[in-house]
């Protein structure tokens, strides 16, 4: 028995090692050495990258991420929460109203992000019905700065935050909620304190969801921040193409993983299980 | 004019009518029985006197104000659900809390304690429901509900989710509460015997409709229809009479003059603990139950037997 398990989990641990682990300590071996001229890394061995991890002026982008993501996951949860109470009790279009969130899925993320790169720059779909309408004379900036990449983020991740708490509001018992309203609360009070608590642990599923893939973000930054508003998948990115600096390069990735890791752990040390 | 008072309730459900012209006074400080098979009506009567349903057709009265068109939490109506309802992030002290919260009730401390005292719960105030046991859930359900001193208490089959010894003493306690607080109480149940020991007055219902509104003895010894008759205990029809079983004789030899005989051959002969039940068949393939006391006799498997009862014990229902 014991035998035929190890056998089954093989290829699982074969992945897992050869595709996950391995790079991981490729990626640690390269943060402890030098930078090479063209790329690449060599001798001697050291701590420098780590170092210079404490650099303001990296600490400021590192910030900076930390509040776009921020940003994005308060925006993602703020317009998922009423539209996944919305699909939760709309009884048989459940299935058709959630396949709608997932439809973004079924084209590229690249695909879709050039499209809002349409819909945001001074000739784009906005700013021509806008002049055209005579409300402005100008095109608004809409397009490369921070506002444009935390829309981006937040379109990208909004269905990541709709499935879980659609998942928990779909379990809540609607009894609760006549139990509210029995005692005298009103629908928005039930709604304070009933359902909103209740929607706890949806709301962190939710919200490292978003989070997590938004502090790592490198496509939407690019893109619809147009290279002036840097976030640390960008300055990850600069390091292995045009800085040439590896070594940095993967230090920064590491410590990226480890605010991550920590933050996760602080989330799920919570509702432990429940939430997965 | 301190009463609930029902006129003409209709309600339609897609398929069918779910209740079907529904009149009833129940009078203040009453403890009052909705009794009804599964699917007669009873809990959605209650959902609309508590406003999550709005009948078709109907006045729903309470002292002096129609409900009608209120929402829930304009009524002055608490419910103790079947499940319970308690806000499972809550203690038992904060769900007792929480209607007073909705009103700011200055006193909201005080309340709480007393209610919780009055159910005999201080001492798990601060439990959540998911460490309660089913009794204590009931009572915290029942504290919460009474805190906000409604003028009418529903109660929804409250007591069917304990084991059936915690259900009779919650019966118990339930009964003395209401006359303590004297507030009126809407009872919802399908258990006649729960019905029967605990209601001043019940309303049996059938389809929609009520069949027989009376006291318990008017209801069990005198039923208006011989479903009435039926769901309140056993019977034994002989023609267009009925009579209970506790009320019918059995012995072996000729019963005294003046009594209403009929002869049989023992069935099944079974002993209850507390009585025993003997069945005998009638030459007219009639079935009988006699449920006698010890030391009446007992009865063996083919026996032949009289079976006699007074006749002034008979409840004529035609079919």
């Amino acid at each position: 028995m014991k035998r035929l398990r190890a056998l089954f989990l093989l290829p699982a641990w074969a992945f897992t090692l050869l595709l996950f682990l391995a790079p991981l300590g490729i990626i640690v071996a390269y943060s402890l050495q030098t930078k090479g001229v063209y790329g690449g890394v060599g001798e001697p061995w050291t701590f420098e990258s780590y170092v210079r991890l404490f650099d303001p002026l990296y600490g400021v982008i590192l910030l900076r991420s930390f509040a776009m993501a921020g940003a994005a996951t308060l925006g993602c949860l703020v317009l998922a929460f009423p539209l996944a109470l919305y699909i939760s009790r709309s009884g048989t279009r459940k299935t058709l109203l959630l396949n709608l969130v997932m439809l973004p899925f079924w084209t590229s993320f690249l695909v879709r992000t050039y499209a809002w790169m349409f819909l945001l720059r001074d000739t784009g779909l906005i700013n021509s019905m806008l002049l055209g309408m005579g409300v402005i004379s100008e095109p608004l900036p809409l397009l490369y700065n921070d506002g444009a990449v935390v829309v981006g983020l937040i379109y990208g991740y909004l269905p990541f935050a709709v499935l879980p708490l659609y998942s928990n509001l779909e379990r809540l018992d609607k009894g609760l909620l006549e139990a509210a309203a029995d005692l005298g609360a009103k629908p928005w009070e039930a709604m304070l304190h009933v359902v909103l608590p209740l929607t706890a642990p949806g709301m962190r599923a939710a919200g490292v969801l978003v989070f997590i893939p938004s502090l790592g973000a490198y496509l939407t930054p690019d893109l619809l921040g147009g290279g002036k508003s840097m976030m640390i998948g960008n300055l990850v990115q600069n390091q292995f193409t045009s800085a040439r600096d590896w070594p940095f390069g993967s230090a920064l990735s590491l410590a990226l993983m480890a605010v991550v890791m920590l933050l996760l752990w602080a989330l799920l040390r919570r509702d432990g299980e429940e939430m997965l | 004019m301190s009463e609930l008072i029902l006129e003409g309730i209709f309600k339609d459900f897609p398929t069918h009518r779910v209740v079907d012209g529904i009149t009833l006074t129940i009078p203040q400080g009453c403890f009052y029985s909705l009794l009804g098979p599964s699917g007669c009506g009873k809990t959605t009567t209650l959902r609309m006197i508590a406003g999550f349903d709005e009948p078709d057709r109907g006045l729903i009265k309470l002292n002096g104000r129609t409900l009608n068109g209120l929402r829930p939490y304009e009524r002055p109506v608490t419910t103790v659900f079947q499940s319970y309802a308690l806000f499972p992030h809550l203690t038992a002290a904060e769900n007792v809390a929480f209607g007073l919260q909705r009103r700011k009730d200055p006193d909201t401390a005080r309340k709480v304690r007393d209610a919780l005292e009055l159910v005999q719960l201080s001492a798990k105030a601060d439990r959540l429901p998911a460490k309660m046991s089913g009794g204590e859930r009931q009572r915290t359900a029942l504290a919460r509900a009474l805190v906000l001193e409604p003028e009418l208490l529903l109660l929804d089959e409250p007591l069917s989710a304990l084991d059936p010894a915690l259900r009779k003493q919650m019966r118990l306690e339930l009964k003395e509460l209401q006359a303590r607080v004297g507030i009126t109480f809407l009872f919802i149940t399908h258990d006649q015997e729960e019905a029967l020991s605990l209601s001043d007055r019940i309303a049996v219902m059938h389809k929609g409709r009520i069949e027989q509104m009376g006291s318990p003895q008017e209801i069990y010894l005198t039923p208006a229809t011989r479903f009435v008759a039926g769901f309140l205990g056993a019977v034994n029809w002989v023609g267009d009479v009925g009579v209970r079983p506790e009320l019918t004789r059995i012995s072996r030899e000729r019963p005294p003059s003046g009594m209403r005989v009929k002869e049989g051959t023992v069935s099944s002969a079974m002993f209850l603990g507390d009585c025993f039940r003997v069945e005998a068949q009638t030459a007219e393939r009639e079935s009988l139950v006699a449920q006698i006391a010890h030391g009446l006799g007992q009865f063996e498997r083919g026996e032949r037997v009289h079976l006699w009862w007074d006749p002034s014990d008979e409840m004529a229902l035609p079919e």
